[in-house]
This record gives C-alpha cells, structure tokens and sequence, in this order.
C-alpha cells in the first residue's frame, strides 16, 4: 500500500532535504522550480497521510465510545 | 288442634322459663370454659361440671361493676348468680350473669398451674432454647388428627402461599385421657423424620377438657427434645396450653399456625427478583464506571496525545509549505529585479534611444535602408521610432532633386 503510514517518514525526511536545499542561493530557476514541486507534492503526500491518520484516530475513539455505552 | 308458628311457641317457652320463680335470682356452681370477651366488652362462657354445660353471658357493665374484668378464665370454679334468658330469635337459652364469687380453682386449674411451675422451673420454656423457623420449609410434618380440621384448614392456607410445600401427616387422637403420650410420639416420630424440616402440632377449638391432652407432661419433653423446629397450633386465640409455651413459636389458630409457617410463594418470588435486579444494576453500574474510567484514560493518555503529535507534524508540514512559497517567490523577485535592471542595461545602449523624437530609423530585411535604389514599390519596410516602431508598405519612390 503506497498511501502506507510507513512511508511517512521517509517522505518527511525528503520534504526535509528538499526545504534545505532551498537555502542554496545558486540554484538555478528550472531547479528551484523542480524542487518547488517536488516539496509541494510531498508536503501533500504528508498531509494525506496524517489525514488518514487522524480518521483512524476518530475511529478507534468512536469503536470505544460505543464499546463504552 | 292448630299448630304453633315458630315465634308463638318460642314466645310461650319464654314466659315460662323467665316466669318461673325457681330460675329467678338463682346461683349455680361449676367451671368456666370457652371463656370468650367480645370486642364490645362482653363476656361469653360455659358453665360445666361433671353432669352438664349452660351457656352463659355476662355484661360489659356488670363486668366493670364487679371488677371482674380480665379474671375470668378457663377451669375457674365459681358460683354464678343470675337469671335465665330465653332469645326468641334463635330460641336459645342463656344464663345472664349478674354476680361471680370465684370459688376455689378446679382440679384441672390446679394441676395446670403446678406442671406449668415445674417445667418453668426447669427451663422448659426458655427463650434460649427457641428455635427458628426455617425461611423456607420444604416439608412439614402436621401431627394432629387425619379427620379433624387442622390439617384442612393447615392444605387450605398452604395451597394460596405455596402449592409447592409438602406435608407428612402424623395422625393421633388429640382428645381424651390417654391421648397425650400418643401425641408425644407422633411429635418424636415427625422429629426423627429426615424430611420433615418443620413440625406442627395442634388440633382445632374445644373446652378446656378437650385441650386437655396438650398439657400432658410426654408431649411437652417429646417437643422440648426436638431438633426440629416446632409451632403450636391448640385451640382457639384464647386457648393457652403448656404445649403453646415449650413449642418454638405459638400459632393462635392452627390457619394462623400455617401462615407463620409457610412464606408466601409470590413474596419470595418477588424478592429474589427484587435481589436480582440488585445484583444486575451493582453490576451493571460497576462496568459502567470502569468503562468511564477507561475511556477517559484512553482519551488523556493515548488519544490527546497522539492527536497533538498529528497537529504538530502538520503545522511543521505547513511551515515547509510556506518555505516553499517564499523561495520561489524571493526567486522569481530576484529574477525579476534582475531581469529589470537588464532591461534599464539594455535600454541605455539602445540606438533608438539617441534618436530624436520626429526622426526616425528605416530598416528593410532587417537592415538599415541607405538609399532608395534598394528599395521597390510593394516593400515592406520596419520604421523604428524612439517609443516603438511601425510597419509600412512601399508606395512610392522619388529621388530627389
């Protein structure tokens, strides 16, 4: 499963490197652009998985809500 | 000769008796039985001896006036002075009291008191030795008479608190001389019984004769010794024997026996329901508060905690987002800017920019036009301007001069 939670931390530490590089003043137009994209798709990637993250919080909760009346 | 109506011959029967002087003010000795108060204060009793038995009645006023209240028992011997009465009504004769000498107490009297010392003296009544009831008896052992009413009246109560008690009965005779000692090994064979967990012994109303036998000493020691638990059921309310004393508990009536015997089926049903659904709601509470408990332990150590790491990894995502959008808007402002002053650069060593306004530079092909022996009719031609350029066709040519 690629949506895996698993892979968060990898793509995070990705994410990590890419904001890094930014600080590189040389970089030129065409590759900050590509590192741009490159960070927001992985800045989405993350969201989504702490997305599902949080579903699956709110479920548990619900599971032992219910369980619990 | 014409038959009398009901009424006349009672009416002739009155005027007789009450008209004779003989019955008049007379005074009569034996012993009180069946001694009754009535709740409006009258008395009601026989008068016995060895050769007969009268009714008898006394008044509330002429109760108080001699003082006699509460003194008229069972086996006194008295002498009665009063008069007969005759009630028309029912065409029974009763003897209305106005007078009792209590005269010296009977032969029964005596021999009841002296047995009733004795086995007080030995402790024969003692609270100490009282047993309870059991809650709920399962078979109950009825020594009394298999003909008499007891054992009826003892099924009819049973059979409205609880269909589901059995009886044993032990049958004796429960009147006459003899009959005491059969009844104390009625009593010991319904104790020796295995199955028999509560024992009832008794018979139904009679004279102080008739009661007699549950005085019998046998009797009292057979149910002094029993283990199991035993209730008396003698007589009437008033009726005391030494069998009411020795017994565990004393039924007033052999019916009011029963009842203090056997425990209402529908009220122990209703309490074990009442206690189960104690037990059910403790239960159920219980689980409750450990589910309140668990839930709220869930939510401050696991829950909260796992949803702030969520929101902190996601203001953290947004701040790289944002980092994002900075760099490549400072970029594309740096570039800009650069782009700009190139611009300025470039602008300042533009040709046009020497070209005086209302002068302008002609290209043709894309190269300055020097002369017009290059250029034809039908030419397109770029005139550069110092704020832009235009595009013209070639009309005309003319040389000059």
């Amino acid at each position: 499963m690629a949506k895996s939670i698993k892979n968060y931390e990898k793509k995070y530490t990705a994410l990590e490197e890419v904001v890094k590089k930014l600080d590189d003043e040389s970089l030129s137009m065409h590759e900050l652009l590509k590192t741009y994209k490159e960070g927001l798709t992985l800045v989405k990637e993350c969201s989504d998985l702490l997305q599902l993250v949080e579903e699956e919080v709110e479920q548990i909760i619900e599971t032992v809500q219910v369980d619990t009346n | 000769m014409d038959a009398y109506s009901v009424g006349e011959l009672n009416r002739i029967i009155k005027q007789t008796v009450e008209g004779e002087f003989l019955l008049k003010n007379c005074i009569v000795e034996g012993v009180i039985s069946n001694v009754k108060r009535h709740s409006t204060g009258h008395y009601y009793f026989s008068l016995i001896d060895d050769t007969g038995s009268i009714d008898m009645a006394m008044w509330r006023s002429k109760v108080q006036q001699r003082g006699l209240e509460g003194a008229l028992e069972n086996g006194l011997l008295v002498q009665v002075r009063g008069n007969i009465s005759f009630y028309e009504k029912t065409g029974r004769l009763s003897f209305i009291c106005e007078d009792i000498r209590i005269g010296a107490k009977s032969d029964y009297q005596i021999a009841y008191e002296k047995l009733k010392q004795e086995l007080y003296a030995l402790g024969y009544f003692d609270e100490r030795h009282k047993q309870a009831l059991p809650p709920v008896p399962s078979c109950i052992g009825v020594v009394t008479s298999a003909s008499g009413a007891v054992i009826h009246d003892i099924l009819h109560v049973a059979s409205h608190r609880n269909p589901l008690v059995t009886f044993k009965v032990f049958n004796v005779p429960v009147q006459g001389p003899t009959a005491g000692p059969v009844i104390a090994r009625g009593v010991a064979m319904a104790d020796a019984d295995p199955d028999v967990d509560l024992i009832i012994v008794g018979r139904g109303g009679g004279s102080m004769e008739d009661l007699w036998c549950f005085n019998d000493r046998a009797l009292i020691e057979s149910i002094f010794k029993c283990t199991t638990p035993v209730v008396s059921a003698v007589g009437h309310e008033v009726d005391y024997t030494l069998c009411d004393f020795v017994a565990d508990v004393r039924g007033a009536t052999p019916s009011h026996a029963a009842e203090l015997s056997i425990y209402p089926l529908v009220d122990l049903q209703e309490e074990v329901q009442q206690k189960l659904e104690f037990i059910h709601n403790t239960v159920q509470y219980r689980i409750q508060k450990e589910k309140q408990q668990l839930f709220s332990i869930t939510n401050r150590k696991i829950t909260v905690p796992a949803m702030n790491l969520v929101h902190q990894q996601k203001n953290i995502l947004q701040r790289f987002e944002h980092q994002l959008h900075s760099a490549i808007q400072k970029k594309s402002q740096d570039e800009s800017r650069k782009l700009a002053i190139l611009t300025t650069q470039l602008d300042n060593k533009n040709p046009l920019a020497k070209v005086i306004k209302g002068f302008a530079k002609v290209d043709l092909n894309g190269a300055p036009l020097q002369t017009i022996e290059t250029v034809k009719i039908g030419d397109t031609l770029d005139i550069h301007i110092q704020d832009g350029s235009v595009k013209a066709t070639v009309q005309e040519v003319t040389q000059r001069g």
